[in-house]
């Protein structure tokens, strides 16, 4: 997990010190649509995931996300 | 009254990156126009499936993976032994990626420059060879983008390629129209290929139809881009070298 919250602390330029799986990154100062497109990419190429775009809009925070990751893994 | 205009009978042109959405349509056209092919792609099986869909006999299939840029020279001048000089070269072949700036490593924007511009030099590096081109009327044609005459997010590395390209083509308009060799480029818009349709399954409904609303005439199909190529090869096209044409639906004209 602490690998994943570097690389979305990565994508989305914070601290990764300030993010928790509660946070929602939409509401980060500086998220758009590109960052968002980045993180789809991330998710793809660093973990295999290839996430519709329609069911990332209804993920809200890191948490849901890094289930998704965890999920692929098995 | 004139025959046939834009034929390209008997004409033995190079087409690279032909398995992509606008290479194929590019070689289908071609074919169509009389041409003979030399049908460039990395994947063997995927030439031969090619073959298959433009149904033409008339055409050599040569997979060579151009990402070996050092190499490619020399691939063209044995091409060039094996069946003669080439009238023409086409270059399809290149790589896109969507990334912001500030997380892109340079090794990615270093490979796109290479595999977009670093090709396109070497193409035209073997074909201005004396036994690879034939003499006195030849012509290359380059595939930039719109995105190398205007600024797109997330698209640094790939938008200085096509820059790359496009002045590229000036500079060899110049330098090789002694040897006969006229030297342009097709800029295309958004087109509906399949590599374009996994980035719009990427991308929400808004942000696609604002994407499409950039261009006045809508995206844009293959065809329209191999048309173009098909004109700048062409004999109507004597007159015209250095230019880059853009193809894209009025995106760069608004």
């Amino acid at each position: 997990m602490e690998q994943f919250m570097e690389k979305m602390a990565e994508v989305l330029d914070v601290n990764p010190e300030t993010l928790s799986l509660d946070t929602r990154f939409r509401e980060l100062e500086g998220y758009g649509s590109m960052v968002g497109f980045s993180m789809l990419i991330t998710l793809e190429e660093e973990y295999g995931v290839n996430l519709p775009v329609d069911a990332f809009l209804h993920i809200n925070t890191l948490g849901e996300l890094y289930k998704r990751v965890t999920r692929s893994d098995q | 009254m004139i025959n046939s205009p834009f034929s390209l009978d008997g004409k033995r042109i190079l087409i690279t990156g032909v398995t992509g959405g606008i290479g194929q349509e590019i070689a289908a056209v071609l074919s169509s126009l009389g041409a003979f092919l030399v049908l460039n792609g990395r994947d063997a099986a995927k030439l031969n499936a090619l073959q298959e869909f433009i149904q033409t006999e008339n055409c050599q299939l040569e997979a060579f993976d151009l990402e070996d840029v050092e190499a490619i020279p020399s691939w063209m001048a044995d091409l060039a032994s094996r069946m003669g000089p080439l009238w023409g070269v086409v270059h399809c072949a290149g790589i896109s990626d969507v990334f912001p700036i500030r997380l892109m490593k340079w090794g990615n924007a270093e490979r796109i420059m290479k595999l977009n511009w670093g090709t396109s030099w070497a193409l035209a590096k073997g074909f201005s060879q004396k036994s690879v081109h034939e003499a006195g009327d030849s012509r290359i044609v380059f595939i930039s983008s719109s995105s190398g005459l205007v600024g797109v997010s997330g698209m640094s590395a790939y938008s200085s390629s096509k820059g790359a390209v496009i002045a590229l083509t000036r500079s060899l308009c110049s330098e090789l129209s002694s040897l006969g060799i006229r030297v342009n480029s097709v800029a295309p818009g958004f087109i509906k290929t399949q590599m374009n349709k996994k980035y719009l399954n990427s991308i929400t409904v808004e942000q696609t139809q604002a994407l499409e609303k950039q261009h006045p005439l809508g995206f844009g199909e293959p065809s329209d881009v191999a048309f173009s190529v098909a004109f700048l090869l062409s004999n109507e096209a004597r007159w015209i070298s250095g230019v880059t044409l853009p193809v894209d639906g009025g995106l760069t004209a608004i």
